[in-house]
């Protein structure tokens, strides 16, 4: 396991407030992820995991706790530089693969590239990671004329093109069939071994779950247990 | 990031026309109008001045729209005027305005009339000799399939047509005697306004000089200033023009603003990907006005071509209405419809761009 700390939380807590009604979404998360490391949250719906890796990616402050990505404390900053650790160094899988519609799988990855600005994969390296992907003859389609796997794969490449240290997936297998969803994992798996990025992947899925190094299981808004995965680089060949 | 911008023109093909047809409605308002107002004063000046004649003299509070004249001027003034170093020729017109399809007559005198080098060009017939004898120009005898020998009703008395002019010599297409006309409205020995031509231009501002001063209360007008004069006295032609102007920018605005408010609110999931993607702000914000942008330079080209396009219909439907339009309005007129185009998708894009990522991702 890599030893460097990308990902870290401490006393986090998230409180959304209606009115005078107050909902815990979360409470006192502490959670460290390692460089390279591939770490599935599992829990039931509501016990706070999406609200976890919004958090995680800067989409959302925390009512209180910091997060730290890189050594960095995110909560500390402006919208404006939290955008900007986003855009550098996180990348985004849904459950709803959430490609653009108007524009092709290539338009797609062109615009992930367009946002970034810089440090994206080169020909060769995106070329490689289509093939991975198994989608370099599928550039030109719409994501209506993809299957959902296809789709979804089309998604990955999206989030690893521009290289960036973590990659959020939330629920990725939540809308795809029981083969596609082993084609995704294993893709994941395949991209955390080959770009040795760190996944941080929420999933309802125990099997899914199981896929990754690490397991956090999530209730009520709280860690409830942190424990080690299937997930072995030399039995990667063997699962799937 | 231009295929995304051509890509969400397509998706919407309906609502991207109608934006466009918004805009472009705006440009042909301006230009149309703009060309009609200039077409018309610059079409009354340039036939004024191509009378030939360096200065206009008439009554105190007379007009230079001829229609709101009377003829108040008596003509024994011209026997004064040939003493005024410099001029050469004068003649007496008297005008009658119709509310009838020819609009403006002009009672002249047909041999001093035609000692001006702006005179009536006969193309085909004859000078009038009779009394109730008339000329008119050949737009007016085409536009309204008159000919030789045809009678027109003026003043209430049919006039035969004894001869076609060459158009453009004077402000008006009908002529006929002065003294039938000054029989006619009651005004004997009257004129509306007496013609001056000098000897040559550098003689012009001396006479125009001495008849201010030995005139006082007439309205004396080089010829030259007409246009400017016609211009600025033009009663509220320019408030009219301005009024329309900022109603079909206004519209271009609404019409866009609603276009983009519409097309934000359906796409908020995709702004929410783009948010989550690490888009910033100034990124959506710029994506939607260039969006806006490209939709409103559509709509100008496709104003610039409806513009042509209408105006050679109203060439063709009313061939006696001009247009004109001043080359420097296309400009204008595209700049005014992309500002209102751009004005009108700030609120949406800046409501695009400070949407919330995650209610924005959760949107269905």
């Amino acid at each position: 396991m890599a030893s460097q700390v990308v990902l870290q939380t401490a006393g986090l807590n998230m409180v959304y407030r209606h009115g005078k009604l107050a909902v815990h979404a979360l409470r006192d998360i502490e959670l460290t992820v390692h460089e390279g490391e591939f770490v599935a949250i599992m829990g039931p719906s509501g016990c706070g995991k999406s609200t976890l890796l919004h958090l995680l990616g800067g989409l959302l402050k925390p009512s209180s706790g910091d997060i730290f990505i890189d050594g960095m404390n995110i909560v500390k900053l402006k919208d404006r530089e939290r955008t900007e650790i986003r855009r550098k160094k996180i990348g985004y899988i849904f459950q709803r693969f959430n490609l653009l519609p108007t524009l092709t799988a290539a338009g797609n990855l062109a615009l992930a590239k367009r946002i970034h600005g810089n440090g994206y994969l080169d020909e060769k390296e995106t070329e490689e990671i289509l093939r991975l992907l198994g989608i370099q003859d599928r550039m030109d389609q719409r994501p209506i004329e993809l299957s959902g796997g296809e789709q979804q794969r089309v998604a990955i490449a999206r989030a690893v093109l521009n290289k960036p240290s973590i990659i959020l997936a939330d629920e990725p297998t939540g809308s795809l069939d029981s083969t596609n969803s082993k084609v995704v994992l294993r893709l994941l798996r395949e991209t955390n071994h080959h770009l040795k990025q760190t996944i941080v992947m929420i999933t309802h899925d125990p099997e899914a779950a199981h896929t990754a190094q690490r397991i956090i299981e999530m209730r009520d808004g709280q860690i409830i247990s942190n424990n080690a995965g299937f997930y072995h680089e030399a039995e990667m060949d063997g699962i799937f | 990031m231009k295929r995304m911008l051509i890509a969400n023109l397509l998706q919407r093909p309906t609502r991207t026309i109608v934006s466009m047809s918004a805009v472009a409605m705006a440009v042909i308002l301006i230009l149309v109008l703009t060309g009609l107002s200039h077409g018309l004063l610059n079409d009354a000046a340039r036939r004024t001045q191509n009378t030939g004649a360096d200065i206009l003299f008439q009554p105190s509070g007379a007009s230079l729209f001829f229609a709101f004249n009377t003829g108040t001027l008596p003509i024994k003034l011209i026997n004064r005027f040939k003493e005024i170093p410099g001029v050469t020729y004068l003649t007496p017109v008297l005008v009658n305005f119709s509310v009838g399809r020819f609009g403006l007559t002009f009672g002249i005198e047909w041999e001093s009339f035609n000692n001006f080098p702006g005179r009536l060009h006969i193309l085909s017939g004859r000078p009038f000799q009779g009394e109730y004898e008339a000329i008119i120009d050949d737009l007016f005898a085409r536009s309204n399939h008159l000919n030789i020998g045809d009678t027109i009703k003026i003043l209430a008395r049919d006039f035969k047509i004894v001869g076609i002019c060459q158009s453009g010599i004077a402000v008006v297409r009908v002529f006929i005697p002065l003294s039938t006309m000054q029989s006619l409205t009651g005004a004997a020995d009257k004129a509306s306004m007496i013609l001056v031509k000098c000897q040559e231009a550098g003689r012009i501002p001396a006479v125009y000089e001495q008849m201010k001063r030995e005139y006082k209360g007439y309205n004396i007008v080089k010829a030259s200033d007409v246009q400017d004069l016609m211009a600025e006295n033009t009663p509220f032609l320019r408030e009219f023009t301005y009024t329309i102007i900022a109603i079909s920018v206004f519209v271009s605005f609404l019409v866009i603003l609603l276009a983009m408010y519409t097309s934000i609110f359906e796409r908020t999931r995709e702004i929410g990907i783009l948010k989550a993607m690490g888009a910033p702000k100034s990124f959506i914000l710029s994506t939607i006005l260039k969006e806006s942008v490209l939709l409103s330079s559509l709509g100008c080209i496709a104003g610039i071509i409806g513009t042509y396009v209408i105006i050679q219909i109203i060439r063709i439907k009313f061939p006696s209405m001009l247009i004109d339009i001043p080359f420097d309005w296309h400009f204008k007129a595209c700049f005014l419809a992309l500002l209102g185009g751009t004005l009108g998708s700030l609120y949406p894009a800046f409501k695009a761009a400070s949407q919330d990522p995650v209610v924005a991702l959760s949107y269905e």
